[in-house]
Parts: C-alpha cells; structure tokens; sequence
C-alpha cells in the first residue's frame, strides 16, 4: 500500500511538473532608445501669398468660402507666428500693409487690378518658385492659388511635364537651404461666379458653381508640425477640405514602448503572444491620420511580427499623437527589431482631380488642369525619402 | 514563487478569463501592479496544509480514518478555498483596482471583467486546492495513526 502510494505521489508531482514547465509563462522585456522632441518652442514667422490672376476672380464672390477659409485659418495661425506678413503675387510679388480683416476684405477683383503686376498669365512653376524663394527654417509660407495652368495650344503635355521638372527642381532647390523642408498641399472647394479661360482663349462664364482650389504651405516640417497642432486640417473639413497630400524628409520621432496596460515595460505572454504598444508623436511625419492609421504602411524586420493596429491619441495633454499595438506570436525569439513607417504613396484624389486638356470644364467641374503634375513635381523632389519614420526597440528576455 | 504560482493558475486562464489572468499577474491595472497571485497561491496553501495537518494530528480519530472521512476535510477545504478565492478578488472588483489605462485618452477604464469571472476564479482556486490537499496529505499522513486514509 505504502509502495502505491508513491508512485501515486510521484506520479502527481511529475504531472504538475510538466503543466508548470508547458505554461511557458516566459517574461520579455522591451526597452528603446530615447528620442528627442524636435518640435521648436518658439514661433515661425508666417507669410501669406493669395494669387491674384485673373482666373481668381471667380472665387472673390460675396460668401466665397475661399475667402472664409483664409480669414479663419490665418487669424488661428496667428496664435503661434511670430510675426504674419500678407502678399498678393502674380508675375511679381506684391506685399499687403494692412490688417488681415482689411486684406479678406479687398479679397475682390478691383482690389486685385488695384494691387498691380501682370493678371493676365500665370507661370505657377515661377509662383511657387517665388513662394520658395520666401521659405526658410523660420518662415513657413502659405500660398493659395486654383494652380490652374495656362496650357498652350499646342505640346500640352510637353508642358505639363516641363512644369513637373520645374517645380521639381525649385523645391530641391530649397531643401538645400532648408534640409528638413517640408510641403502640405491641400485641396478645398468655393463658390465660384466667374471666367474660366480656355487654352485655346475663349473664355466661358461659370455661374454659381463649385471649384477647386489649393494651399500649398512650405516651411521647416518641425514648425509646420506646430502650425498642424494648432490649426488641425480638420478644422478645414467645413471648407470642403477633400484632399491632404504631405512631403518631407524622414523624421526622428519621440516614442516609448510598453507592455499593453501602459504600466511597464514587462511583457507577460497570453496564450505565448506578446502583445506591446509603442505611442508616438507622428506629428513631424506630416503624414495624415489616414495614413498613419494605415497598417499596410508598416513593416517590422521581422516579417513574423505583426502590426494590430494604430490608433489616435486623444489626450491634449499627451506628447504622443498615436499608439502602435503589435503582436510578437508565439514562438518568435528576437533581440531587437525596427518598425519601419514607409511613406504613403500618391493618394488617389491627385489623380482623381487632374484634367489635362482644359476643354471641357462643365464635365470637370472639381478637377483642375495638371494639378497632378504640380504634385508630382513635388513628390519627384522626395522620391529618395521611402521611409517617413522608424521605431527601434530591444527585447530581452526576463 | 510569483511565477511559479501564476503558472498553476494559469492551467484555468481560459476558464476565468485572460484579462483576469493578466490582472493577477498584475500587468494591466495602475492600481494592482503586484502579482497577486502570491498571496492567494499562498493562503490556498497554508489553509490547505493547515487542514490537512487537522484530519491527520488533531482530530486524528480512527472514526475518521476511512476515505470517506479523509473526503470530508478534502470538501471543507476546497468549499473554504472556493470563498476566499472568489471573496479576494471579488474585494479588489468592488474597490475598483480592475481598471487599465486607455492609450488613446490616458484614462483609467474598467478591465472585462465581470462577476462571473471572479465566481470561475473561485472555482480554479478550489480545485487547485483539492490537489494541494491530496498532496500534503501524502507528504504527511505517514505519522499519523490516520495512515490507511484514504487509501
């Protein structure tokens, strides 16, 4: 009896052994490097340029949300610029003296042939050349044009590819003098009561309709990051904001990496998955949520690590815009890995808002002509730029 | 001794739920960053040597020395461990301390966990206990005159 009994007790102990050791309640710890926050405390100095061609005139209507959209976002930009200075530009630039009231005031055709230069034409390549001319690491530029290009009659295409190499070349031109240059291009809609110019120079009447036009807005990306949190594009969205594309030069991002609750660094494995979160501040991505809320847009080196989500962080007083959750499955040993945040390609409403003829204008009402050039110009500039951000962190086991 | 006792809870993980598991393990709550599995594992330990060392030197009776005597103890224990289970962690739900922080807001929000949870904990802390029991009665019964239960 007493001989049963242990080979009953070893036999118990031998199973509670075995269950104990399978649980495999393996411990990991992460750690990453600190990163520094690079966004400036002081202010950037802001300057203001509104096309004033002829083309403009239809957007000066009484009730123009064009006009809306500069009062309100300028006088919200206000609250972090050092100092605002206001332009009109057409083949010359030509500064504005007076209160920002008074120049959303005089936004109107007369106030425009008052303030001079040449109407008539517009070499937007020799505009944003201009604009760039106006950027540096402390002067963030805002320029808003409808970027409609007078196409000639003839070789239309040959220009419109001359245009994409010439803005190309102005915006490489600039990131030597300011390395972390960034551009944001938005695209907006406004009543419309005006003249739109064919190529071929008959001009038709377009009454009480919608048209596109743009803010292009240069300037250090570490600033224009501070303007962003300021004035989120969102605010934008009652303006008919349907479209943000953004360029810049890969970012450091402040980040921290911790287990699932936020309370340590200390990863306990459920069902053997590690499951941790990296909160960031993407803000001098200069991407948009969209993008940064896209999975396919993240790689990790090891391929077996996956991303779960991202996701905003809605805490104002939070130096983190975002956090990452991310599995590390079961089985997979590492001691150190990068998370890799490529840029976003061309979204799909550059495209979608190009027209490349300019004949037609009732069938492509909201589409403007080689818009889709001017961008890819842009983007041309920052085709070596494939990664926005990237996050490294160690893993060791506890 | 935390991880080797959060490891035999953790055979009942899908019984009473992960979320609860990791708050044990005391990685999900601010409040509750301590493994709490230490202090229940060894409570169900002391009460469970405690009743064995009961059946087999204090009461010691040969009345009881049957399997069905030696099953009686091995009931009262498990039914005590099955309370003191449920009522620990039951006490740390009403005190609010099963909460995680939101990354998103950075506020505390309540973790999944509901009654029924912590009523299944109760349940893994009594068999777990019904095993240490069996245990320790193996490992000591041999000076007591009880020898013969239960078998």
């Amino acid at each position: 009896m007493k001989h049963r009994s242990y080979i009953l007790l070893v036999s118990m102990a031998a199973i509670i052994l075995l269950m104990v050791v399978s649980c495999g309640h393996d411990k990991i710890e992460v750690s990453s490097a600190p990163v520094a926050d690079t966004i400036p405390s002081n202010d950037p100095c802001i300057k203001v340029f509104i096309e004033n061609s002829g083309s403009m005139d239809g957007y000066m209507c009484d009730g123009s949300q064009l006009k809306d959209v500069v009062y309100d976002y300028i006088s919200d930009i206000n609250r972090v610029s050092s100092k605002t200075e206001l332009y009109y530009i057409n083949s010359i630039l030509i500064p504005y003296n007076g209160s920002l009231t008074s120049y959303i005031k005089d936004l109107n055709p007369a106030a425009f042939k008052k303030a001079g230069g040449n109407m008539s034409n517009t070499d937007l390549g020799d505009l944003i050349a201009k604009v760039l001319n106006e950027a540096n690491d402390t002067t963030v530029c805002i320029f808003v044009s409808d970027c409609i290009l007078d196409l000639p009659a003839k070789d239309a295409q040959k220009f419109l590819t001359n245009c994409e190499i010439r803005i190309k070349d102005e915006v490489i031109n600039t990131q030597k003098r300011i390395p972390d240059l960034g551009v944001e291009i938005l695209k907006l809609s406004s009543d419309f009561n005006g003249k739109f110019f064919h190529p071929n120079g008959t001009v038709e009447i377009l009454k009480d309709v919608k048209r596109p036009y743009y803010i292009w807005i240069f300037g250090n990306k570490n600033y224009l990051a501070k303007l962003n949190t300021t004035v989120p594009f969102s605010q934008l969205d009652k303006y008919d904001l349907s479209g943000v594309v953004a360029f810049t030069n890969q970012s450091n991002v402040p980040f921290d990496i911790f287990n699932n609750a936020l309370t340590g660094k200390t990863i306990i494995p459920v069902h053997g998955d590690y499951s941790i979160i990296i909160q960031a501040d993407f803000r001098t991505t200069l991407q948009t949520d969209d993008d940064v809320q896209d999975k396919a847009n993240y790689t990790f080196n090891n391929p077996t690590i996956v991303v779960d989500g991202i996701y905003p962080v809605s805490d104002s007083k939070s130096k983190y815009s975002h956090y990452i959750k991310f599995t590390i499955p079961k089985g997979t040993t590492i001691a150190q890995d990068c998370l890799t945040f490529n840029t976003p390609g061309m979204p799909s409403w550059v495209s979608e808002s190009n027209d490349d003829t300019g004949a037609d204008i009732q069938e492509n009402m909201d589409k403007t002509t080689g818009i889709k050039y001017l961008i890819q110009g842009v983007a041309d500039a920052y085709k070596n730029e494939k990664i926005s951000t990237t996050f490294n962190f160690n893993v060791k086991r506890k | 001794m935390g991880d080797f006792l959060g490891s035999i809870y953790c055979w009942f993980e899908d019984f009473f739920g992960l979320e609860l598991a990791e708050y044990m393990w005391g990685s999900s709550s601010p409040i509750s960053p301590n493994n709490s599995f230490i202090g229940i594992g060894l409570t169900m330990l002391g009460i469970s040597l405690a009743m064995v060392l009961i059946y087999y030197y204090v009461v010691d009776h040969p009345r009881l020395n049957f399997w069905w005597g030696w099953m009686i103890f091995l009931g009262i224990n498990a039914v005590i461990n099955f309370i003191v289970g449920w009522q620990w962690v039951l006490k740390d739900y009403y005190d609010n301390k099963m909460v995680t922080i939101d990354p998103s807001t950075n506020l505390q929000v309540p973790l999944n966990i509901g009654e029924s949870e912590i009523l299944c904990f109760g349940v893994s802390n009594m068999i777990l206990s019904i095993i240490a029991f069996i245990i320790f009665s193996f490992i000591f019964k041999w000076w007591s005159k009880n020898t013969s239960a239960p078998f």
